[in-house]
């Protein structure tokens, strides 16, 4: 769908803005794992795209474009959380980002009751219903990718480890605090020698509880390391997991690349990742968000790279979500 | 009751304003001045799932550039937003003229407008192979336009040279009974040579012009940000650029021209007509409103009503009576 949505609520948390918007009737109900676009439009400045026809409406209608309004592209940004509207009532949806460079810090200034405009929601979620046991890593701000696949997982009653790291809890995309560790994660914790102390995720009364890996050895509470040394940890007590395992990974992607050489030597089942990469359209006709992959059938994908055709994909439409043991990551890091 | 009859007085308004923006590019009819620019819109069905886009406000869709063979492309990335534009370096990625045949003229009458076939290639010889092996489908298609002007390929394009071109065309020419396109190289010595190259090897219509090459810099690396290090230019940024290119042309040359640089609104779009353009092509500003079309077609009504209002005319002038109307100062 292609429209304007409005903002409801805009929270600052460091380098990290949690933005809700409240999506035009009509709107699809997204599927863990998608995105949307999004962009400023002149209605943040004053401006209503269909509004009655005051002349200064009709003059911006006529020489208000793109130039006027910063940036040339509109911003991929994965959906966070969605919460289904009752009947005729418009949906909510949650984007949590990291103001990085002109986009972002554009869409940092919203208030509420300013338009955005949007595109989506895009690209192919997750088809989770297979899965069992599921490992969710992320790296950073990676977390929003992977939030609501959390969720969802939950509500089916399939509870996912959720792995989270950051170089520091003070720099977390999402607000950090002790708890105990929950009976269903101890599928994943009993067998490791280090003691893991879990961190529960506090967000807006709601929370997804995970393991914190944190760079900064002096942060209670969280794992001192990174992501991957976490999942070879785990990985590493419990041989048996990989077999039936699904991790799926959305970060930086070096932490991508990483966790794929830990899945293939721990024999992981099911090793998915979210990329990203530059956008134009997010409709698959631009071809500008082109990754290269490889293809034809990889005999149990732990194998390492095999020599064989590559081809190239779109993260918008044949992605965002990959097997992940198909990514040629040298090409990507 | 009334308020039926309101409504529907409205809907007449509506469709009566829209014919002021009827136009006529060459032999072709056009529904609205707005062609969708090759490469911005794959092949038209995509946006067939889009909820709220509308093909109502587009005279015709450019389909992606396709050659004689599938091409993968370059590596990643291949986009970068610049100031007030963007750069490209797809590369010319496409499914081939097969694939074309094969899984996209079923559908393309589906999208209720003018569908313009656009090929391009490495070699003249390349993209001639590729016209020919179009030709016996040209049925399917509005209009056939010939792209001299990638700069993601190998050596310099074809468009740079003019002996090259007026081979390229008039060998197109040969083949095909529809109207030819040619798509011109915007950073040329004299496009104004080109451009009546074209005209007497038989080109019916110019499109004026394609992305101006550029580059981006990663400083932190001190490496290209595009995999293929250079791109081509797109966006606002070369709209003036493209407007004096227009400006030449149109004096030079008597077929009509598609203008395509960086138009993003309808005070854009008038500029190019008033400047020589016959219809505007629409290319970057779609990434960035994907309803851009409905709100260009809004605003240029929007200014007829205006400018026949400040002339002190009872009716707005049809738009086609705009084309070429610049008066240069002095
Ligand atoms: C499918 C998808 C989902 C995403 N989800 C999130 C999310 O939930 N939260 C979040 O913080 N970020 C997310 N990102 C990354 C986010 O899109 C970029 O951080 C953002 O585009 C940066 O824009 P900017 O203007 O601040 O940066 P600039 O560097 O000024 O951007 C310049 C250009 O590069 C592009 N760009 C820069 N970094 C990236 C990147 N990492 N990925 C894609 N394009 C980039 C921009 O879109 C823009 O076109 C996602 C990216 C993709 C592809
Ligand atoms: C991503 C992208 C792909 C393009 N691919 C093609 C192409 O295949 N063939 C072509 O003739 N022009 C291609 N172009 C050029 C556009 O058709 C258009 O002429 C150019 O972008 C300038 O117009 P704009 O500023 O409105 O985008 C492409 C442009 C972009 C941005
Ligand atoms: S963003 Fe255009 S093809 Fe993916």
């Amino acid at each position: 769908m292609a429209g304007e949505c409005t903002v409801q609520q805009m929270k600052l948390r460091g380098n990290f803005c949690h933005l809700t918007l409240k999506m035009p009737l009509g709107f699809p109900e997204p599927v863990p794992g998608q995105f949307i676009m999004v962009s400023c439009c002149p209605s943040s400045d004053g401006y209503l795209p269909h509004s009655a026809d005051s002349p200064d409406a009709r003059f911006q209608r006529f020489a208000m474009g793109p130039v006027n309004e910063r940036t040339t592209l509109p911003r991929p940004m994965s959906i966070f959380d969605y919460s289904r509207p009752a009947k005729r009532e418009r949906g909510l949806l949650t984007l949590v980002f990291k103001t990085l460079g002109r986009g972002t810090l554009q869409l940092s200034q919203v208030r509420p009751g300013d338009q955005l405009r949007f595109l989506g929601p895009l690209g192919n979620g997750f088809d989770y219903q297979g899965w069992r046991r599921t490992l969710l890593v992320a790296g950073g701000v990676g977390f929003s990718g992977i939030n609501m696949i959390a969720r969802r997982l939950r509500e089916a009653g399939n509870e996912p480890l959720v792995a989270l790291g950051v170089n520091t809890r003070a720099q977390s995309p999402v607000q950090l605090s002790l708890t105990e560790v929950p009976s269903v994660y101890r599928w994943a914790l009993p067998h490791t020698t280090e003691p893991l102390k879990l961190v529960v995720s506090h967000l807006f009364e709601e929370f997804i509880p995970s393991i914190v890996t944190s760079l900064y050895p002096g942060d209670e509470g969280a794992f001192c390391g990174t992501t991957c040394d976490l999942v070879e940890k785990l990985l590493g007590a419990n041989p048996s997991y990989a077999g039936d395992l699904t991790l799926v990974a959305c970060g930086p992607r070096p932490m991508l690349a990483a966790l794929t050489a830990i899945a293939r030597h721990s024999h992981v089942k099911r090793y998915l990742v979210m990329l990203e990469e530059r956008m134009a359209c997010g409709l698959g006709t631009c071809l500008g968000c082109a990754v290269q992959t490889r293809e034809g059938v990889l005999p149990f994908e732990e194998d390492g790279p095999q020599e064989g055709p590559t081809t190239f994909k779109r993260v918008c439409t044949d992605g965002p979500i990959f097997n992940g043991y198909r990514i040629i990551w040298e090409r990507l890091c | 009751m009334k308020s039926d009859k309101k409504a529907s007085g409205k809907a007449g308004q509506r469709a009566q304003a829209k014919e002021l923006l009827r136009l006529n590019l060459g032999k072709l009819s056009l529904k609205s001045p707005i062609v969708i620019a090759s490469g911005t819109f794959g092949y038209g069905d995509e946006y067939l799932h889009v909820r709220g886009f509308s093909f109502d406000d587009i005279g015709a869709i450019a389909l992606k550039g396709v050659t004689i063979r599938p091409r993968a492309g370059n590596p990643a990335p291949r986009i970068v937003e610049t100031t007030g534009g963007m750069l490209n370096s797809i590369g010319l990625s496409n499914i081939g003229v097969n694939a074309l045949i094969e899984e996209k003229l079923p559908m393309l009458q589906d999208l209720g407008t003018h569908i313009i076939l656009n090929v391009g290639g490495d070699r003249p010889e390349d993209l001639i192979d590729a016209a020919k092996a179009l030709s016996y489908y040209q049925n399917y298609f509005s209009a056939i336009e010939v792209n001299v002007s990638c700069p993601n390929l190998d050596g310099t394009p074809i468009g740079q040279n003019t002996g090259t071109t007026a081979r390229v065309v008039t060998s197109i020419r040969k083949l095909y009974r529809i109207p030819l396109i040619v798509k011109l190289v915007p950073n040329i010595a004299s496009i104004v040579e080109v451009a009546g190259v074209c005209e007497r090897a038989g080109a019916d219509i110019l499109t004026i012009a394609n992305t101006f090459p550029g580059m981006a810099i990663d400083v932190f690396k001190r490496r290209p940000i595009l995999g293929n290090n250079t791109g081509g230019l797109s966006g606002p940024a070369i709209k003036p650029l493209a407007l004096l290119l227009v400006h030449r042309v149109y004096r030079a040359v008597s077929i009509p021209i598609i203008a395509s640089g960086g138009i993003t609104c309808a005070r854009d779009a008038m500029e190019f007509i008033i400047a020589g353009a016959s219809a505007i092509s629409i290319g970057t500003a779609l990434f960035y409103d994907a309803n851009v079309c409905k709100r260009i077609t809004e605003g240029l009504v929007d200014f007829l009503n205006e400018d026949a209002k400040m002339n002190g005319l009872e009716q707005p002038r049809p738009l086609k009576d705009y084309v070429g109307t610049l008066v240069l100062n002095g």
